[in-house]
């Protein structure tokens, strides 16, 4: 079938080796749908077995999906993909950003970007609808990303967007983001951008994103939406008790109260009570900075931002004059781990003489993520710092360190808990500078080099969940086995947050139960937190969901810490949202009839595609003895607990094979190895896979 | 012969609603029908009855506005641990009791522990704490001491940290 609405027709290939810009239809990619999906199929195609993540011969797909900047709900999301420096094997990943790069590419007219080769010298690509050129970036390279965007933007205008890596990109440290606009980073892939010599992508579009729906019809559907939206993260009830709410829930994000104000905004605003009704008041319901910079966030919150057609608004933008102290700029904007994660490096905590301890954290929270994201180092969903702490506290940076360097580093500020230390820390891993740098590479091969041995993996504190390097993200404290098999099945932490919305919602665990049996036909699939059953076939069913939609949104591309929006705020829908809103939403864009079911399988497709990259990068079809094996800590945490008790999230050894297993089934796996099945590679319309599998000796037997 | 300037007890109790608060069968100026009845929510307290709209208030807010109303604050600290304990299930932070709708005094709040100490009928209530300091309380009878410690934990610190 052509392209109707949605896509927007053309994918751009630039080649840095030879300096050469082409375009190439869509058409190739569509069953992949977009932005996740479009990445993998090009790894697939074009990315031999055995390539490293800085070797001239991988790539980097900036994908965006057919919703990108349609203005449905929350769909200004960027999914970056290549291999992946920090990951042993260099396997293949995603890493996403926010704002407004992903519409402005759509509005020049490209569904992605494929970039290959790799420059001799730094350049930049520009990018003005059809006019696209590389350009020099000898003034940005040296420079950090606000710099170099902020120069970007001067030659592009202000009305393009621009996505850069900083000095940590350029030096291909492995934990290194790519950033864009003033608070949105997508961590891993920024040393490929460096390798290539590639500095930043300016993008400029005069375009549209066709609609194939009637104006009422669209009208009618947005708000729709918009009556069963939550807050952040689609937590449906309130933080606290109030009149409309037959439920509160203190771990929610739907903040909104009387009396809690952006105070630095001229003049304050009070985000008051925001029932479900106030569709106007949408953007006040999540006062993200009261959660991600602690009790005195409101004092120094101006307003709230966020990505492209997103009412939510997660990204807190604060105005803190004290770090011009520390040369910074005041103004700062981020979200979760972007202030959580720089904010740990001080493990020893924050003391600044005269300020009280709640400012003391702003302070600190807002200039680590400056200075974090100024050098553009990716903190690994907060390993990072736990690793800086565990070396350090058992004298392994002693060890390690030449004595000369170890002495020049400031860990006097450390000591007394000055902020000041976010400089020396972060500009030593984004230069490189020494053997402290090599933090920078990521727990892999860290312990590689320094050769921390086994607690390294197996201490609970140091939350690693795999040996691949990367840490608990939503894991077993998500529903037990549900959020422990969903985090073992990427290639990174699992950006998943399908399942931790659904169970963060505020809602109570009955209530939940009874919608876990409408949607997976088994109530069981859902336990009271901390009171955990054994693995049942619901739980498999809702981890197949939670993956498959997680997939779907990065490549449609929705954002996934909303969707999908499976509960309401309304209680007279019994709290039901509406699980077939991507397909409707699809549907109403592209003028493609597609069910619910067809919608996942494609995803499903993608998601099987990733774990046959996977096993071709590998060289092994034995996905659960070399993939998706636990560190330990999960089965021997609280050794005076059994699992399955309650008080703990103590996984089983047995149990969490069983539960491997049952995913594999459901998935349609070999249940023995977890690797995909020529019979399922053709039911999923991926032959060409399964027999280049077969050639490669990969298909389990 | 009714004014007709008044205004009618059903507009009374929804503009109080709307504004977060019951009525006291007292405190309406115009006699509540037999009609307006039917379409409000009413709970009996201590002192009297007490008029919502549903609409716009949910009757376990209306619960709490009662107890307030009545000065029960230390049925309203059970009542709400107990609750949460058994509905969520979720253990209670006790700072909850200083923030509004509660506003307990800091003198409140520590009568209502001591009562919880010495007090027949709250022996289900229990405290635990959080690696922060933070003091929570649960119902044993809904909810177990293990699990409540976890839960109290990652209320305070965990949630934080896995964002
Ligand atoms: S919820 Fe936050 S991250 Fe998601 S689209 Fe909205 S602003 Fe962006």
């Amino acid at each position: 079938m052509a392209i109707q609405g949605g896509w927007a027709g053309k994918i751009l290939r630039v080649n840095l080796t030879e300096g050469k810009i082409s375009h190439e239809d869509t058409e190739k990619y569509k069953n992949y749908i977009g932005g996740m999906g479009f990445g993998y199929k090009v790894i697939w195609d074009e990315v031999l077995a055995g390539t490293k993540a800085y070797d001239e011969a991988n790539k980097i797909v900036f994908g965006v999906g057919p919703l990108t900047g349609s203005g449905a709900l929350c769909s200004g999301r960027t999914n970056i993909t290549s291999l992946l420096a920090s990951n042993p094997f260099h396997g293949v990943s995603d890493s996403h950003m926010g704002g407004h790069f992903a519409v402005e590419l759509k509005y020049a007219g490209y569904n992605g970007i494929i970039i290959e080769g790799k420059s001799e010298r730094p350049v930049w690509l520009r990018i003005e609808d059809d006019d696209v050129s590389i350009e020099d970036a000898s003034l940005y390279w040296g420079h950090g990303t606000f710099k170099t965007i902020t120069g970007v933007t001067a030659v592009m205008g202000g009305d393009s967007q621009v996505a850069a890596i900083g000095q940590a990109g350029e030096n291909m440290v492995n934990l290194s983001v790519i950033r864009t606009g003033p608070s949105h980073s997508a961590g891993g892939h920024g040393g490929v951008m460096g390798s290539k010599n590639l500095k930043a992508i300016g993008v400029k579009g005069t375009g549209a994103v066709h609609i194939n729906m009637e104006n009422m019809e669209w009208y009618n559907l947005n708000k729709f939406t918009m009556s069963i939206i939550g807050a952040n993260n689609q937590h449906v009830v309130p933080r606290t008790p109030q009149p409309w709410a037959e439920h509160d829930h203190p771990g929610s994000r739907w903040t909104a109260k009387k009396d809690l104000y952006w105070e630095k905004a001229d003049p304050p605003i009070e985000t008051g009570i925001c029932t479900p009704e106030q569709t106007n008041k949408v953007g006040y319901r999540t006062m993200k900075a009261m959660l991600d910079l602690g009790a005195n966030g409101p004092k120094y919150t101006v307003r709230m931002g966020g990505c492209a057609s997103c009412p939510i608004r997660c990204h807190s933008h604060v105005n803190v004059p004290q770090l011009k102290n520390y040369g910074a700029d005041p103004n700062v904007a981020n979200t979760c781990m972007g202030f959580f994660g720089p904010f740990s490096v001080m493990f020893k905590g924050v003391n600044i003489e005269g300020e009280h301890k709640d400012d003391a954290t702003v302070i600190a929270r807002a200039l680590g993520s400056h200075v974090a994201d100024e050098y553009g180092v990716w903190c690994n969903y907060g390993q990072l710092s736990r690793d800086l702490k565990w070396t350090y506290e058992r004298g392994i940076l002693r060890r390690v360190i030449p004595a000369a360097e170890y002495n020049s580093i400031r860990w006097d500020l450390l000591k007394k808990g000055d902020p000041g230390f976010f400089e020396d820390f972060y500009r030593r891993i984004a230069m490189k500078e020494g053997e402290l740098s090599r933090l920078g590479e990521g727990a892999y091969w860290i312990d590689r080099h320094w050769n921390l041995g086994e607690e390294y993996w197996t201490d609970k504190n140091n939350k690693l969940w795999t040996k691949i390097g990367y840490p608990v993200h939503h894991a077993n404290e998500s529903n037990g086995q549900v959020g422990a098999l969903i985090s073992s099945m990427f290639n990174r932490d699992a950006q998943c947050h399908t399942h931790q919305n659904f169970l963060g919602s505020g809602l109570p665990t009955k209530l939940q139960q009874d919608v876990a049996e409408e949607l997976w036909g088994d109530r069981n699939a859902i336990d009271e937190p901390a009171n955990y059953r054994p693995m049942s076939r619901g739980k498999a069913r809702f981890e197949k969901w939670s993956i498959v939609r997680n997939v779907l949104h990065d490549s449609l591309t929705l954002c996934n810490w909303m969707w999908p929006l499976a509960l309401s705020p309304l209680k007279e829908r019994n709290y039901r949202g509406d699980t077939a809103l991507e397909e409707k939403y699809f549907t109403a864009v592209t003028g493609e009839e597609m069910s619910e079911e067809e919608l996942d399988l494609a995803a499903e497709r993608i998601f099987t595609l990733h774990r046959a990259l996977t096993v071709k990068q590998m060289g092994t079809v034995n996905m659960r003895e070399e993939h998706d094996r636990l560190t330990g800590w999960q089965f021997d945490m609280d050794p005076d607990k059994e699992a399955f008790t309650a008080g703990t999230i103590k996984l089983d050894r047995d149990d969490f094979e069983k539960g491997l297993t049952m995913l594999y089934e459901e998935m349609g796996w070999d249940p023995q190895t977890g690797a995909p099945t020529r019979e399922t590679l053709e039911k999923l319309q991926l032959k060409y896979v399964a027999d280049e599998l077969e050639t490669l000796d990969l298909l389990p037997a | 012969m009714e004014n007709e300037n008044t205004v009618s007890a059903l507009d009374q109790i929804k503009e109080k609603s709307a504004a977060g608060f019951v009525v006291h069968e007292s405190g309406l100026s115009a006699e509540i029908t037999e009609e307006e009845r039917s379409m409000v929510g009413e709970i009996k307290g201590e002192k009297g009855v007490y008029f919502f709209d549903p609409n716009t208030m949910a009757p376990r807010y209306a619960s709490i506005m009662v107890n307030l109303e009545e000065k029960n604050y230390l049925a309203l600290a059970a009542e709400t641990i107990r609750n949460d304990s058994r509905t969520y299930p979720r253990t209670t932070p006790l700072a909850l009791f200083s923030e509004s709708s509660f506003s307990f005094t800091q003198e409140t709040v520590e009568i209502i522990l001591r009562s919880f100490q010495d007090k027949p009928g709250f022996e289900d209530i229990e405290k635990c704490g959080a690696s922060n300091g933070a003091m929570h309380l649960f119902s044993k009878k809904y909810l177990d001491p293990a699990q409540a410690e976890y839960l109290c934990e990652w209320d305070e610190v965990g949630r934080a940290e896995n964002q």
